[in-house]
């Protein structure tokens, strides 16, 4: 969990998020290694993880045969990009072997519906790297927020 | 026999009951509706709601079983309110959950926290202009402040008779929050201005954040010591957030201690309001001053952060302003939805939690100079 | 007594200009506290000081692509088979027909072709073939 985690902190996306908060999404949080032509996630099954790459490429397909190809250290592959109510709705593959991050998307939606401002400035630096990687991606939701006190 | 059964009957709920109790009891039904279908600040208002039930079952007096009997249980956990003990316990909870690192990253956001504080002032001389007694005036005036348990304190300590009615107006405008908002921050902004970008806040170190509870602790209570309590209680729990090492204290702060107070102090609040004492011409003009208060917190909250407009060169969106109440965190998540209406990729959450903190400060810092004032 | 002769008798407006005063002096005197807070800490921990004005480093060169024979062969069928599709096509379909048509390491192959900018975005979730540069790195 330790490595997964110090992988996430060089990630400009996580550059705010305290330790305690990537440790809070779960124990489950780990590194996994892919092997080319490997499927992480299939388009329609039920949703369970997000990732972010370590090192390789993959490819997520989404709807209309549109795709985005990630290959940089740090690349997120989560939220609107993958899923949407509980099922993901792209189909991610390895193109090359790949080292990545498993993150529980149950864990992460909880953080990110803090109101910590470490998870503002998490969606905001999403909003700003899809716009900017995945322009072609439909209008970002507001995350449904519980009251806290 | 039969005389036995006509005492009984004599002593039920359904004898004794008068109207005041069953308009009191429909009100505490609508706060669990609210609450409960349309999610409406749940952990306040199901509690409250809960006790108004609980305060308006008609029961017999000298049984000891109503909230204002000096022998009975609801009475001896009333005891928290009237004595200004929970309100102190939740802001040892608030400070523990908070992070200040908003307000540390643009500290001249505070001054939005402080602005909004006007309208509990403007409040103050409305009442007192209604006949409202000072102190009674001074505890109608901190409904501006947004901060339920800031406005429970103040009265407690100044006009406690009055705790039941300010303290539903309080957390029944800060559960409207969305409701009353946004209309006014439409009103005194342009488009251009809602649409306004704040820049990326730069990155506050944990030192900061650790030394800030004891600054801020300092100064305030320094310049305010009447708002010791309140102060004193928010920054030790955020010091324990803070400080790493007293993690597990920070926990119960912000878990089972403000849990179990909010329950004891909505379930008590909310008994207080027996109808025979609640429903009366005052409680009116309670709701009629907390609701303007609120309003023109808001609104001065608005026109500051316009005001500061003019002297900043890298401009805010005037729409933090309206996170000044404090009623935190709803306050800020309304100015994050009213921003994205108008630009779905502008996100102002994080900006605005800065004025709402600082709003917390404020109204506790208000309702220190008011007590100071009364007493 | 109502009005303005109640707050008057009750010294209402001073209360009100020295309470909004004192809120407005405490919280300005903190905000310009805690503007300097960070310095402070920067100016005691020196070494992070020095380190927060470092210039980062330049980004590295981009690697040169290099294909080898085998990589060659596969990446001209990849380009027969993205010219049976729309200028602009989706590269997951491109990916099916590769496997389809039993080209060597299909996923590899193609990953080669878009690291070396041959297959590119056009930002709209879809790609295009990039002739030229196919012609200087693979033929």
């Amino acid at each position: 969990m330790k490595k997964a985690i110090n992988i996430l902190k060089k990630n400009e996306l996580f550059t705010n998020v305290e330790e305690t908060d990537l440790e809070a999404m779960g124990k489950s949080l780990e590194t996994r290694s892919v092997q080319e032509g490997e499927v992480l996630a299939t388009q329609g099954d039920t949703a369970t993880f997000f990732f972010v790459l370590e090192a390789g490429t993959l490819l997520v397909a989404l709807s209309d045969g549109k795709s985005a190809v990630l290959n940089k250290t740090g690349d997120f592959i989560g939220l609107e990009l993958l899923s949407s109510k509980g099922i993901y709705i792209s189909t991610v593959t390895a193109l090359t072997p790949c080292e990545i991050v498993v993150i529980p998307r149950k864990s992460f939606l909880e953080f990110i519906q803090n109101d910590s401002p470490a998870a503002a400035s998490f969606m905001q630096a999403w909003n700003s790297y899809r716009s900017h990687t995945f322009p072609f991606l439909p209008e970002l939701d507001t995350p449904d927020m519980d009251y806290q006190y | 026999m039969e005389h036995l059964f006509v005492d009984f009957f004599q002593n039920t709920g359904f004898f004794l009951c008068d109207y005041r109790n069953i308009v009191m009891i429909l009100v505490g039904m609508t706060f669990i509706y609210l609450g409960i279908a349309k999610d409406y600040e749940p952990l306040l208002l199901v509690p409250i709601g809960f006790g108004m039930l609980m305060g308006n079952i008609p029961v017999f007096h000298g049984l000891g079983l109503g909230i204002y009997e000096d022998n009975s249980v609801l009475h001896y956990l009333y005891f928290g309110v009237t004595q200004g003990l929970y309100p102190p316990l939740i802001f040892l909870g608030i400070g523990a959950m908070t992070d200040f690192s908003t307000l540390l990253a643009r500290p001249v956001l505070m001054l939005l926290g402080a602005a909004a504080q006007a309208g509990i002032f403007i409040t103050f001389l409305g009442a007192l202009a209604l006949g409202f007694a000072p102190n009674e005036a001074a505890s109608i005036g901190i409904i501006g402040g947004a901060d339920g348990p800031t406005a429970i304190f103040l009265t407690a300590k100044l006009a406690p008779k009055l705790i039941g009615p300010i303290a539903v107006a309080a957390y029944s405008y800060m559960a409207l929050v969305p409701v009353i908002q946004p209309p006014i921050m439409r009103l005194l902004t342009s488009r251009k201005e809602r649409l306004i970008r704040m820049e990326e806040p730069r990155e506050v170190t944990k030192r900061e954040k650790m030394l800030f509870p004891i600054v801020a602790f300092l100064l305030c209570c320094f310049l305010a010591p009447a708002a010791l309590p309140l102060l004193g209680m928010l920054c030790f729990g955020n010091l324990l957030k803070e400080a790493v090492v007293t993690e597990r204290l920070a926990v119960a702060a912000r878990t089972s201690i403000i849990d179990s107070v909010t329950i004891l102090l909505g379930v008590t609040v909310g008994a207080s309001t027996q109808g025979d004492v609640f429903l009366t011409s005052q409680s009116v003009g309670i709701f009629f001053l907390g609701a303007l208060s609120f309003c023109i917190a808001t609104a001065c909250g608005l026109l500051f952060a316009k005001f500061m407009n003019l002297f900043l060169k890298s401009k805010i969106n005037p729409l933090l302003g309206a996170a000044g109440v404090s009623a935190v965190p709803d306050s800020a998540r309304v100015v994050q939805v009213v921003g994205q209406q108008e630009d779905p990729t502008n996100f102002l959450l994080m900006h605005a939690m800065a004025p709402n903190i600082s709003g917390v400060i404020g109204s506790a810092v208000a309702a220190g100079v008011l007590w100071s004032f009364m007493s | 007594m109502y009005g303005l002769d109640a707050i008057n008798a009750y010294n209402g407006w001073a209360i009100s200009v020295v309470g909004v005063t004192i809120v407005f002096t405490g919280l300005v005197t903190l905000s310009m506290a805690i503007s300097q807070l960070h310095k402070l800490l920067d100016l005691w921990e020196n070494r992070k000081e020095l380190s927060l004005f470092k210039k980062k480093s330049p980004a590295t060169d981009q690697p040169l692509v290099a294909f080898t024979p085998g990589q060659k062969e596969s990446s001209r069928q990849f380009k027969l088979l993205a010219e049976t599709l729309n200028d602009h096509f989706s590269l997951p379909r491109l990916l099916k027909l590769a496997q389809i048509s039993g080209i060597d390491h299909p996923h590899a192959t193609l990953a080669t072709l878009l690291e070396a900018d041959i297959i590119v975005s056009d930002t709209q979730g879809y790609h295009v073939l990039d002739m030229a540069r196919f012609n200087t790195l693979v033929s």
